[in-house]
C-alpha cells in the first residue's frame, strides 16, 4: 500500500541561515498514529509546517495524500486537518461560530454543517460551552476546540503539533484520551510532535527522534526501547563504578545510570554492585524512550528543556516525569 | 468544480461575517466608524462654512470617501491581528485560493465602510449638502471600488509586513498623502499644474472623483475615466493582495 506520508531527504534554512531541519526521511502508514519526539528546537514544528504547506521546503521532497506539498498545496490542504503549536482561534468568537468559520472554509453548509458541528463538540464534551466567547475557555478547553477543528471536515490525516503542551498533568491525560477517542470514532492517521517522552511511548505505534534537525532512529516505541536496555539500574554513590560486563553505563552525574540489557542479569549486576562499591541508594526500573533518547544523543530532553525555557511558545510544565 | 465554487462562495460568506461579528462586538470600533469621521466632518466643515452649500456639497464627498479609505486600509490591520493571534494560519491551511480569502475581507471592511459613509452622508444632508438622488446608487459602486483599491493596499503590506508599528508608518506615509493628495480635497480645475498633476497620477483621484461626480455632478475629470480606472485599478489591487497573500508564511 501506497504511504499516505512520504517525506524524502526535506530540508528548511530559515532566512538568517539557521537550519531548522537538515534532511529528514520517513513514511507513514494509512491508519498508523506517528510521533515525532524531540526536545524543544528539534526542527518538529517546522516539519509540520512544511508538510501542511506553511513554509515552503528548501530542499527534499514531501507528499501528502500523495499530493506534492509544494505543487500541489490545494490537494494537500484538502486532505488534512492540523492543529498548531500556538493557538489559532479566533478569541472574540463563539466555539460554534469558529466551528462555522472552520465548516465553510472546507464546503460545509447548512444541516450537513449543523449537524458535524454538533457531533465534534460532543466528542470533545463542549456541547454546553457551545455559545460562550472562547476567550473565556481555559488552556485545555480551548486545545480539545482546536481538536474538534482539526478533525470537522473528516481529513485523512490529523496533524498535531504538541497538542499538550503548556497543559497541567491531568488536562493532558484528558487531552490524549480525547485524541484516542477520535482516533477511534474517525479512523485517520495522526502525525504528532511531543517532547513528553511518556506520551509519545503510551500513544504512538511508531515514534521518529529528533534532534538538531535530524532524525535519530524510527521505530515503535518498544523496539526503540528494547535495543537499548531492558532495564535501567540507577545507583547512589560516591565511588567511581568501573566496567561491569552486561551493562552500559549510561549517565554519570549525581545518580549513575546502568542499562542492563537482559533481565536475568539484573540480580548478577546488583549482586557486583553491592560487592564491589559503597551503594547509598539503588532503583530498579523499566527502560523507556527517556533512555533512549538519553543512549542516542547523550542528553535528557529535561536538560535542554531548561536550556531553552522561556524561548518561545507557552511552556508550563506540571509534575514531573514518575 | 461546482464543489469547489461552492467552497469559495462559502469561504467568502463566512469571512464576511467573522468581520461582521468582530466589528459588532469590539465597542472602540463602533465608535471609531461612527464618532471618528463626525469629527472630521466638524473639522474640515467649520473652516469651510463661509463657502456656503456649494463648497460643503463639494468637500463632503471628499470627507466621505477619505472616511471610507481609512476604514478599509483596517482590512490589513486585522490580518496583523490574525497574524499575532496565530488565526491567519487557520485560513491559510484551509484549502480555498487566496483571492477568495483577500475578498472575503474586502467584503467585510467594505460593508463597515459603505455603512459609515451613508451614515456621513445623511448627517451631510441634514447640516445642508445636496446630493443627487439619482446618482446615490452609481456613486456607491464608485466608492466601493475605490474602497477595494484601499483594502488591497492594506492586506498587501500587511502581507509583508510583520509588526504593527510598520504597518502605521504605512498609514502615516504612504495612504494619509495618497489622500490628502487626490481629489478629495484637491480640485483639479484650480489647482496649479505641478500639484494636478500629482493629483492625476493619484489612482484615488479617480473613484473619488466619480463619487463626487455622481453625487453632486461636481466632478472635475473625465467620468469615463474615472470609471476606467478605478474597476482597473480595483481588480488589479484585490489580484495583487491575494499574490502577496499566497507567499505569506506563518
Ligand atoms: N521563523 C523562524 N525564523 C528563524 N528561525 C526559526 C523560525 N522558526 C523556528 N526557527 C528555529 O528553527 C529551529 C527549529 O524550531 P522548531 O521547528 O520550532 O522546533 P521544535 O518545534 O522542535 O521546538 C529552532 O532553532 C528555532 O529557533
Ligand atoms: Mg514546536
Amino acid at each position: 500500500m501506497e504511504p499516505i506520508v512520504s517525506v524524502k531527504n526535506l530540508k528548511k534554512t530559515y532566512k538568517g541561515g539557521i537550519r531548522a531541519v537538515k534532511g529528514v526521511s520517513f513514511e507513514l502508514r494509512e491508519g498508523e498514529i506517528f510521533g515525532f519526539l524531540g526536545p524543544n528546537g528539534a526542527g518538529k514544528t517546522t516539519t509540520i509546517k512544511m508538510l501542511t504547506t506553511l513554509l515552503k521546503p528548501t530542499d527534499g521532497e514531501a507528499r501528502v495524500c500523495g499530493f506534492d506539498v509544494r505543487t500541489q498545496a490545494n490537494q494537500v490542504r484538502e486532505c488534512i486537518g492540523v492543529v498548531f503549536q500556538q493557538p489559532a482561534l479566533d478569541n472574540m468568537l463563539t466555539a460554534r461560530e469558529n466551528l462555522e468559520f472552520h465548516a465553510r472554509l472546507y464546503g460545509l453548509a447548512g444541516d450537513a454543517m449543523r449537524k458535524r458541528i454538533g457531533e465534534v463538540l460532543r466528542l470533545v464534551d463542549l456541547e454546553q460551552k457551545a455559545d460562550l466567547l472562547v476567550k473565556t475557555f481555559s488552556g485545555g478547553m480551548q486545545r480539545r476546540l482546536e481538536l474538534a477543528r482539526g478533525l470537522m471536515h473528516s481529513p485523512r490525516v490529523l496533524f498535531l503539533d504538541e497538542p499538550t503542551l503548556g497543559l497541567d498533568v491531568q488536562t493532558r491525560a484528558k487531552v490524549w484520551e480525547y485524541i484516542m477517542r477520535v482516533r477511534k470514532s474517525e479512523n485517520m492517521t495522526i502525525f504528532l510532535t511531543t517532547h513528553y517522552m511518556e506520551e509519545a511511548e503510551k500513544v504512538c505505534e511508531r515514534v521518529a527522534i529528533i534532534d538538531e534537525g535530524m532524525i535519530m532512529k524510527i521505530d515503535t516505541p518498544e523496539n526503540l526501547v528494547n535495543e537499548v536496555c531492558d532495564s535501567v539500574i540507577s545507583v547512589k554513590t560516591g565511588d567511581k563504578i568501573k566496567q561491569i560486563k552486561g551493562v552500559q553505563i549510561m549517565k554519570k552525574n549525581h545518580t549513575v545510570e546502568l542499562g542492563v540489557k537482559d533481565a536475568r542479569q539484573i540480580t548478577r549486576v546488583v549482586g557486583e554492585l553491592m560487592k564491589n562499591y559503597e551503594i547509598e541508594e539503588l532503583s530498579i526500573r523499566k527502560a523507556s524512550l527517556e533512555d533512549v533518547y538519553l543512549k542516542l544523543t547523550g542528553k535528557t530532553i529535561r536538560d535542554q528543556e531548561t536550556k531553552s525555557a522561556g524561548g518561545h511558545g507557552p511552556m508550563r510544565h506540571g509534575g514531573g516525569r514518575h | 468544480m461546482a464543489n469547489q465554487t461552492n467552497r469559495e462562495l462559502q469561504s467568502i460568506y463566512v469571512m464576511w461575517k467573522r468581520i461582521m461579528i468582530r466589528t459588532v462586538r469590539a465597542k472602540g470600533r463602533l465608535l471609531g466608524t461612527f464618532v471618528q469621521p463626525l469629527l472630521f466632518m466638524v473639522a474640515f466643515g467649520l473652516g469651510l462654512r463661509g463657502g456656503g452649500v456649494e463648497n460643503l456639497s463639494f468637500i463632503l464627498p471628499g470627507i466621505i470617501a477619505m472616511g471610507a479609505i481609512m476604514s478599509s486600509v483596517m482590512a490589513g490591520l486585522s490580518v496583523m491581528w490574525d497574524k499575532e493571534f496565530g488565526f491567519l494560519k487557520e485560513v491559510l491551511v484551509a484549502p480555498v485560493s487566496r483571492l477568495s480569502a483577500v475578498i472575503g475581507r474586502a467584503a467585510g471592511a467594505i460593508t463597515t465602510a459603505v455603512i459609515q459613509s451613508v451614515w456621513l452622508a445623511v448627517v451631510g444632508m441634514v447640516i445642508g449638502a445636496r446630493f443627487n438622488m439619482v446618482g446615490a446608487l452609481p456613486a456607491l459602486g464608485m466608492l466601493i471600488l475605490t474602497s477595494a483599491i484601499a483594502v488591497g493596499i492594506g492586506l498587501s503590506f500587511a502581507s509583508i509586513i510583520s509588526d504593527f508599528e510598520s504597518f502605521q508608518i504605512v498609514q502615516n506615509i504612504i495612504i494619509m498623502p495618497m489622500v490628502f493628495l487626490s481629489t478629495a480635497f484637491i480640485d483639479v480645475r484650480s489647482a496649479p499644474g505641478w500639484l494636478a498633476w500629482v493629483v492625476r497620477f493619484n489612482p484615488f483621484s479617480y473613484g473619488i472623483d466619480g463619487f463626487r461626480h455622481f453625487l453632486t455632478g461636481m466632478g472635475g475629470l473625465p467620468l469615463w475615466m474615472d470609471i476606467t480606472v478605478t474597476v482597473g485599478v480595483s481588480v488589479l489591487a484585490m489580484v495583487v493582495s491575494a499574490v502577496m497573500f499566497e507567499k505569506i508564511e506563518a
